[in-house]
């Protein structure tokens, strides 16, 4: 069961809290992004051309922050006002270069993970709210109630999920002014919803077999003989124990999330300008190529900040699931 | 000069963990010694340790002497002990579900053995697996080269390993408790197929088991190991009359229905 | 066996019945059609023209015209073929129907133009990433440990981070124009699928090398490769003929899946590599609302995904006989 050295095997795991470190710095950046003296992300300088990197050591910072404040929340603006206040009009030398339209690439990679983060959420969210209620359900209902459930989850899945996106994203984006205008959910909403729509299934499936594998158990028959309701039962018995494989099912769906969200984006199906995405950041740099100026930057600071997150992410699944399931320790 | 000789040979497991502690036996030619212990005694690692089938690392095996045949196996190569497996020295394990190949038919694996070390061709193969498996008690052992283990009954793929172990006459059998697995009344068929095959071909048999039982029916002379240490050895009758260890006394007294 | 492929074929044919009607409807009953997109039409031509598509049918009639192979046109419009010369024949038929965007061609025209490219570069794709990755795990699992090892897995979780659009842009840059050794776009000779199928095979090889040597690991440490061993047969008989059988297994279950990956990273590598494949033919119908060629394309991909789905299994049960034995 769950507890029984797998805090020692997690601690004993030294890439894990480097992953951990590293996402939880990335997690601070992306959530205190206009408090960072940072150039602004969209302030456009459509005269200039894509500029190199300037390493920090040769120039830490510059004058000149322009802030922009249309299209931003109302944290946002408050968080940019206060950042003016403290770092006056320094910001950060071009460190990642600069993009066709005159605008910071280090700027516009932190304020893209917002994006990713976002997708990330939706589908933690999803996951857990929708994905385990419905696993944990068909794995403790009657075998033609089970059928049924995971036969739908089964057709669902049988469709290439990006397909089945696009679709419903091509869909709804008939309504988009209705639905802005009555329920005050733009586009951006609606693909977030859209993600989290189609990345609770895989974790339905696991959830269900993990818990018609627990409901036979032997503790569990042990509850029930005692005496114990259906819902002290899963509260107490069968969900703990459940908690391991909801672990490491979304270690590998947050990962497929951000790619998703990153390919949709750089098909111009997800996210879109103004707003900042890695996908598009992407989309933005190969454009930009030509075999005249290699811009090699614009496609480096994604490729390296997308790269980056999912490596980390994916080495943590893999200490996670291995501190979780002591049988697949390799000595 | 004996079979096999071994002298000091301990078996260890990083620094704390001894599997088996400085043991010295004799096999003789044509003999069947019996190594009795119970789980964990460190029997099985005995065996596996003398046909040089411990992965190591994590195994760090230590002998004075080991010598088989003449050979030094402590200072042999890969490759001399990979032209010494399957045909001087053979090995027989416990569980036969587990030991056979799934996606190979039995005829396959069988035949591979001579193939591989003599040159065989795979019609000559073929042959001499079907009389192998004849030999072993198979009726009409045809049909079964070409069936896959999983669709053979315990008992029958245990005599395939026999066969496929016996193929190539070896001088020295390791029986891994070889019946362990089996049905009560599979287990004396397969030790009386041992006796029959150690008449016939002259094999020793170095026979690993927790089975009083099987050292009285089928053993010459037998070890009796205790947390990896070898703590009396004897002649089988010397033995079941007058034993001299405690421990020994202890595994007699506590086996059922003696 | 041929019971297996009977049932298999009876579940795709609903299965597809299913997709195509949910998408049918799907598609119709939104607000929206593929004209609106154009300046606004004389009213007269709009309603002509919907007429001659049949869009102002009740849907059950459109679906049941769109599936065929009646033809429940009273009058027999002829709505098919360039100049409108033939019957339209219905899905059953094997007939997709005229594009609604391209309009004068039909669904099976562009189809069988740009199918096979996507085709040809999806499976130089896959075949390559198998074969990388199955090596890669292979030796990684049998130098298990050594630096060899080390290096494999760093490179494998690195391609399993990237997105095949960062892949594709960073081989067009290094490959194409600091080094200029393969082409940039387009498509012509076989090294224009280099650079795609690569930037297409890259998270594919790098989640097989993952998965055989997990495999592979495993299979080592079962007991009847010990026996192998013990019959004196040399390592590469007992990697290649016992052990790796066991490390296919779960490669081979991966397969429909990757078959799916690469299907939707042709979405976006055809894009960037500007090869006309039918990718890009599935994107531009979901915007454009061209209806008859975003379901020709839905129904074509999901009947390969379904079909590679069901060889996969085929090839499970060749490898490993004991599933054939348990699951009939």
């Amino acid at each position: 069961m769950i507890g029984t050295g797998v805090w020692e095997r997690l601690r004993a795991h030294r890439a894990s809290w480097w992953c951990i470190l590293f996402l939880g710095a990335v997690a601070i950046a992306s959530l205190a992004a206009p408090l960072l003296p940072l150039p602004s992300p969209s302030a456009l300088a459509l005269q200039d051309e894509p500029a190199p990197p300037v390493p920090p050591w040769r120039e830490l910072v510059r004058h000149g922050f322009r802030p922009e404040f249309a299209d931003l929340s109302w944290t946002d603006a408050r968080l940019t006002e206060l950042r003016g206040r403290v770092f006056g009009d320094l910001q950060t030398a071009p460190w990642l270069g600069t993009d066709a339209k005159g605008r910071d690439l280090l700027a516009r990679v932190v304020f893209g993970s917002r994006t990713s983060i976002l997708a990330a959420l939706a589908a933690t969210l999803a996951s857990l709210a929708i994905g385990v209620l419905f696993g944990a359900v068909a794995g403790l209902a009657g075998p033609r109630v089970d059928n049924l459930m995971m036969r739908t989850v089964d057709a669902l899945q049988s469709l290439p999920f990006v397909f089945l996106v696009i679709f419903v994203i091509g869909i709804v984006n008939a309504y988009r002014a209705e639905l802005s205008d009555r329920f005050g959910i733009d586009r951006e909403t609606v693909f977030y919803l859209v993600i989290g729509a189609v990345s609770w299934l895989t974790m339905a499936r696991v959830v269900r077999g993990q818990v018609l594998v627990l409901r036979n158990a032997a503790f569990v028959e042990a509850a029930r003989v005692a005496g114990a309701s259906p819902a002290r039962i899963l509260a107490r018995h069968v969900l703990p124990n459940v908690l391991p494989v909801v672990v490491v099912t979304l270690t590998l769906t947050i990962p497929t999330v951000m790619l998703t969200e990153a390919f949709l984006s750089f098909l111009g199906l997800g996210i879109e300008p103004p707003k900042m995405s890695w996908g598009i950041l992407a989309a933005d740099g190969i454009e930009a190529i030509n075999p005249i100026r290699i811009a090699w930057w614009l496609v480096a600071a994604p490729a390296v900040a997308m790269g980056s997150v999912l490596f980390a992410l994916n080495v943590l699944g893999d200490g996670l699931r291995d501190a979780l399931d002591p049988r697949t320790r390799r000595s | 000069m004996a079979l096999l000789e071994v002298r000091g040979l301990s078996v260890r497991y990083g620094t704390e963990t001894v599997a088996v502690e400085s043991a010295s036996f004799d096999v003789e030619a044509g003999e069947t010694l019996a190594v009795v212990g119970e789980s964990g005694s460190g029997k099985s690692t005995l065996a596996l340790a003398v046909a040089g089938l411990l992965p190591r690392p994590p195994a760090i095996v230590d002998a004075e002497v080991l010598r088989f045949s003449g050979l030094d196996l402590a200072r042999a190569s890969a490759a001399e002990m990979r032209a010494l497996r399957g045909k001087d020295l053979a090995m027989v394990f416990q569980d036969p579900a587990t030991s056979l190949c799934p996606w190979l038919t039995i005829g396959e694996q069988v035949g591979e053995v001579l193939e591989v070390h003599r040159g065989a061709s795979v019609r000559e193969a073929r042959r001499a697996a079907t009389a192998a498996l004849a030999d072993v008690g198979i009726a009409d052992p045809e049909p079964r080269l070409d069936a896959f283990p999983h669709e053979l009954s315990g008992g029958m793929r245990q005599r395939v390993t026999i066969a496929m172990a016996l193929l190539l006459s070896p001088r020295l059998l390791l029986a891994d408790e070889p019946t362990s697995a089996l049905d009560a009344t599979v287990q004396l068929g397969i030790l009386e197929l041992f006796a029959e095959l150690q008449r016939r071909h002259g094999t020793a048999i170095l026979l690993v088991t927790h089975s009083l039982g099987v050292v009285a029916a089928a053993a010459d002379r037998a070890l009796v190991l205790h947390h990896g240490r070898i703590v009396e050895s004897a002649t089988v009758s010397e033995l079941f009359r007058a034993p001299r260890h405690d421990y020994t006394k202890e595994l007699l007294a506590s086996a059922p229905g003696r | 066996m041929i019971r297996f492929l009977a049932r298999r074929l009876v579940w795709f044919a609903a299965t597809l019945l299913a997709v195509v009607t949910l998408s049918f409807f799907l598609m119709r009953a939104v607000r929206g059609g593929p004209f609106d997109a154009e300046r606004r039409l004389d009213p007269t031509i709009e309603r002509n023209l919907r007429a001659r598509y049949h869009l102002d049918w009740p849907l059950w009639k459109q679906l049941a015209a769109y599936l065929g192979p009646i033809n429940l046109d009273a009058h027999g419009a002829r709505a098919v073929g360039g100049d409108g010369t033939r019957v339209f024949a219905g899905v059953l038929a094997g007939d997709f129907g005229p594009s609604l965007a391209y309009r004068d061609q039909t669904v099976g025209d562009l189809l069988r133009e740009s199918l096979p490219i996507s085709l040809a570069l999806g499976s130089l794709a896959l075949l390559g990433a198998v074969a990388v990755g199955l090596a890669a795990g292979v030796v990684s699992a049998v130098r298990r440990g050594t630096p060899l090892d080390a290096v494999l897995r760093v490179v494998a979780t690195v391609f399993l981070a990237l997105p095949s659009f960062v892949v594709a842009s960073v081989l067009v840059i290094l490959l194409a124009f600091a080094w200029p050794l393969f082409p940039v776009a387009g498509f012509g000779t076989w090294r224009h699928l280099v650079l795609p199928a690569l930037a297409l095979g890259a998270p594919i090889a790098a989640n097989v090398a993952r998965l055989a040597r997990t495999g592979m690991l495993e299979t080592l440490g079962q007991d009847f490769v010990r026996t192998a061993r013990a019959k004196g047969l040399p390592e590469r008989i007992v990697i290649l003929r016992h052990a790796l059988p066991g490390a296919l297994l779960p490669v081979a279950s991966y397969l429909g899946p990757a078959a799916a990956g690469v299907l939707t990273g042709s979405l976006v590598v055809e894009r960037i590599f500007a090869i006309p494949g039918a990718g890009s033919h599935f994107v531009n119908s979901a915007l454009n609302r061209d209806y008859t060629l975003a379901m020709g394309v839905t129904i074509v991909y999901c009947a390969i995904v379904y079909a590679l789905n069901t060889l996969v299994d085929v090839f499970h049960r060749l490898l490993d006989p004991r599933v054939a034995a348990e699951g009939a």
